[in-house]
């Protein structure tokens, strides 16, 4: 066996625009919420170093840019995704609704390997609002979780931090879970990404 | 109900998503503009797109059918005081592609496979006599009054290859309607001929009893997303316009690479040399005689740092390259074709290109040698163009653009006193309205749009092979330079395998490209095709060593010229190319920048984004 690579977790947030994908990404993150709602501008991918059983990763969470609004999200944003974060607001059961054919967009794009297997997270967020606000119950939500083949779901509010990092930590495992399954791509030598420039063959080649 | 934008004014509307729009929409985004960009497509990409396997066979089919005809609405009309130019999508892409044509060939391995076993006496007796029963059925077909429509054939055809075929798969029953609906359209072509001659009778027989058809056709379906087939595939060199904007503007960090492991260049029979470019190469290498090696050293190390010795080229900066390499390099017969082909890359004949243009062309390859391993260019995985798209879409996004795919537009609004873009109206029939309109040729209204006779076409073939020529590796690209195989114009065949999330694991697809010159894209590319696949079923020239066809699409491309269009057009549209036949994005990402800098001048061209894991940044 070679040594073990450096992981690198690709996380995808999906759901209705206003559910607080971008917040949860934010709280999580970077620690801080904004209690202004602006469509998603600024925001692309934030990384965090975690621990998933004694191994250190890098979790990379992408956001859709606000590219979901009008069901324009390209196959690219899905590519390579080791977890699929499916968000709804329990104030709106629109939201919920929706989660069926997120999932389905979601299993057509990304096309895994092994889509029955495939680890999806559902987080019902808001949950800081009044009680007589919300309109999906926790059973509702925890029944078609179910339903799915077992998804872990999590209530959290991004605003008051309310298990946000208890539900990104599980992200985090089941999605290290996935990369390490056998790959069947390692018989090709790893794509070059030319973000950080390879300067080390920095020698003329005449 | 779809619904309406809540704004209704921004600073640039977009139309397409193409290479070159999306990087004015991620540029523009970028420092504030508001962008709104639309694509009547559910795609991204355009016509620099890349498609599954299924996608292709429809938009190759789409292609080939009826062009429809404007239903006499492409005159302007009146729009609240403003001129009201109708947009029709559909055909003006049409008109952008021609000689379409596609083959789907019969697994020929399996063919050789069966030839080995032996046949009993019964099933000789029983091939021949269903032979027999498909010339009666296709004579009957051919002939008979009762089948005049080609759906009344197709119903036939598809009952036929039913009772052959039970095995019921989904791709089955696809792969069934599809050589249905293609046969019945064969035979109706002949329907009005006078007689109907032996042969044509024979070609349906064959067609008729040929499952191995449909088995190749049902496998690719069945793998069709595994599939991401460029239309007008294209890779980037490593130092060059187009790597350093996507490093500067972190669009390179949604991407992933290949490296291009090897170029060849065809030399004669079914030969081919390696093209020696490194120093490494040119010393190990065993088809260059030792003069040549020192001739080829000698001369890439002035290329490479030719400006500095300007003595050197000085009286041939206008004469044709080739001149220059024999008479001061004494560089003649297969090295010259190499370095002219293969290493300058010159896609038309060599007296159109001189010293100047000629020593640019070696100096870009031989600088993008060594920044990622020893190779002068990197394939973009899952395809290119579409995915570099996407990526400057992304930072657009990111910056505010607003996106939306599968959006069509009705009208395009001049005012009459001014002459100048307005808005337009959209599929919704909403007013949208803009200071700039960015866009595609395609959504040009047509009668704005005058044929150009005289435009640059390429002609292009997408084949998915069985096996890799030449050696295993991710990408290789093979060069036929000019009359090597009756060919005007050098050819160029990328080869892309799973590696590059092209296609499956046991397929490669070849990419062949050439400038037109024959009657059709087919005519143009099947002599190289010919000596790199088991194409023809004569099996006398069947080789083993050879990759086996299963899929080939060939077509015309056209290149019209935007800039006389541009000239007829409001000073406020600017017009994006279509993909040009170079083998590389340099010269659209330089158009990109030169659109963004009329529009923009004091503004940079996307400098890199804040780090969003920075302690400050904030989504506000």
């Amino acid at each position: 066996m070679a040594s073990r690579k450096k992981v690198l977790l690709k996380v995808i947030i999906l759901g209705d625009s206003g559910v607080g994908k971008t917040s949860l990404m934010n709280q999580y993150v970077n620690k801080k919420f904004s209690n202004q709602y602006k469509a998603t501008i600024g925001a692309d991918f934030l990384t965090k170093e975690v621990m998933v059983d004694d191994r250190l990763v890098t979790m990379q969470i992408w956001d859709t840019a606000g590219q979901e609004r009008f069901q324009s999200l390209g196959v690219a944003f899905y590519r390579g995704a080791d977890c699929c974060v499916l968000v709804y607001d329990v104030n709106n059961s629109k939201s919920f609704e929706t989660l069926d054919s997120w999932r389905d967009e979601f299993l057509i794009q990304a096309s895994p390997r092994d889509p029955e297997n495939f680890p999806f997270v559902v987080l019902g967020n808001k949950i800081d609002m009044e009680e007589s606000k919300r309109v999906v119950s926790q059973k509702r939500a925890m029944t078609w979780c179910q339903s799915k083949g077992n998804i872990p779901y999590f209530e959290t509010s991004a605003k008051e931090a309310i298990n946000v990092e208890n539900a990104f930590q599980t992200i985090a495992k089941n999605a290290l879970q996935q990369e390490a399954d056998p790959d069947f791509y390692n018989d090709f030598p790893d794509p070059i990404k030319i973000d950080n420039d390879n300067s080390k063959y920095d020698t003329c080649a005449c | 109900m779809p619904q309406p934008l809540e704004v209704a004014e921004y600073d640039v509307i977009i139309l397409g998503t193409g290479f070159v729009e999306s990087i004015l929409a991620g540029a523009l985004a970028r420092i504030g503009k508001s962008v709104l960009h639309l694509d009547a497509n559910e795609h991204y990409g355009g016509s620099w797109t890349s498609f599954n396997f299924q996608e292709l066979l429809d938009w190759a089919q789409l292609l080939q059918g009826h062009v429809e005809e404007s239903n006499g609405n492409s005159q302007e009309t009146d729009f609240e005081g403003k001129k009201a130019l109708p947009t029709n999508l559909s055909k003006v892409r049409h008109q952008a592609y021609s000689t379409i044509e596609y083959e789907i060939y019969a697994n020929l391995k399996q063919a050789e496979e069966n030839d080995g076993s032996e046949f009993g006496e019964e099933q000789i007796d029983d091939s021949a006599k269903t032979a027999l029963d498909y010339d009666g059925l296709a004579r009957y077909l051919l002939t008979s009054e009762e089948y005049e429509q080609s759906e009344a054939i197709a119903k036939v055809i598809t009952e036929q290859f039913k009772s052959k075929i039970l095995d019921r798969t989904r791709e089955n029953e696809e792969a069934i309607v599809i050589e249905s609906t293609r046969l019945a359209q064969l035979l109706h072509l002949h329907k009005d001929d006078e007689n109907i001659s032996e042969e044509t009778i024979r070609h349906v027989s064959t067609s008729l009893s040929n499952f191995e058809r449909i088995e190749t056709l049902a496998t690719l379906l069945k793998e069709s997303r595994r599939y991401n087939l460029d239309l007008a595939p294209k890779i980037v060199p490593c130092r060059g316009e187009l790597i350093e904007l996507l490093i500067s503007s972190g669009v390179g960090r949604y991407l992933e690479f290949k490296a291009l492991d090897r170029t060849y260049i065809y030399s004669d029979q079914d030969n081919y040399d390696k093209v020696p470019c490194s120093k490494e190469d040119i010393f190990t290498s065993q088809t260059v005689s030792l003069v040549d090696k020192r001739k080829l050293m000698r001369f890439l190390t002035f290329a490479l740092d030719y400006t500095n010795s300007p003595e050197t080229f000085e009286g041939y900066e206008e004469k044709p390259y080739d001149i220059f390499l024999k008479e001061k390099f004494q560089i003649d017969g297969k090295l010259l074709s190499a370095v002219l082909y293969a290493i300058a890359l010159v896609r038309t004949k060599v007296n159109n290109v001189n010293t100047r243009q000629g020593l640019t062309y070696t100096q870009r390859y031989l600088k993008s040698l060594g920044r990622y391993g020893n190779a002068a260019f990197l394939v973009a995985l899952y395809g290119a163009g579409n995915e570099i798209a996407q990526g400057f879409c992304r930072i657009s996004a990111v910056f505010g653009g607003i996106y939306m795919l599968n959006h069509s537009v009705r009208h395009l609004l001049i005012d009459k006193s001014s002459n100048n873009f307005t808005g337009l109206i959209d599929a919704n029939g909403q007013q949208l309205s803009s200071t700039f309109l960015v866009t595609a040729i395609d959504y040009i209204p047509e009668n704005v749009l005058q044929e150009h006779q005289e435009c640059d076409q390429t002609s292009r073939a997408i084949v998915i092979i069985d096996q890799y020529i030449h050696e295993e590796g991710d990408a290789t690209l093979t060069i036929f330079p000019p009359d090597s195989v009756g060919n005007e114009y050098p050819i160029s065949v990328l080869q892309f395998s799973a590696g590059t999330q092209t296609c499956p694991e046991d397929k490669y697809v070849l990419y062949m490209s050439t400038k037109a010159s024959g009657k059709s894209a087919k005519a143009d590319l099947y002599n190289a095709l010919e000596r790199l696949v088991n194409i023809s079923n004569n099996d006398a020239s069947l080789s083993t060593c050879k990759p086996n066809p299963l899929f080939a699409l060939f077509y015309r491309h056209k290149y019209r010229d935007i800039t006389s269009l541009s000239s007829s057009l409001p000073n406020n549209i600017i017009v994006t190319c279509d993909p040009d036949s170079s083998l590389d994005f340099e010269a659209a990402t330089i158009q990109a920048k030169q659109h963004f800098e009329k529009m923009c001048p004091n503004d940079e061209f996307l400098p890199a984004g804040p780090d969003p894991d920075e302690e400050d940044f904030n989504v506000d």
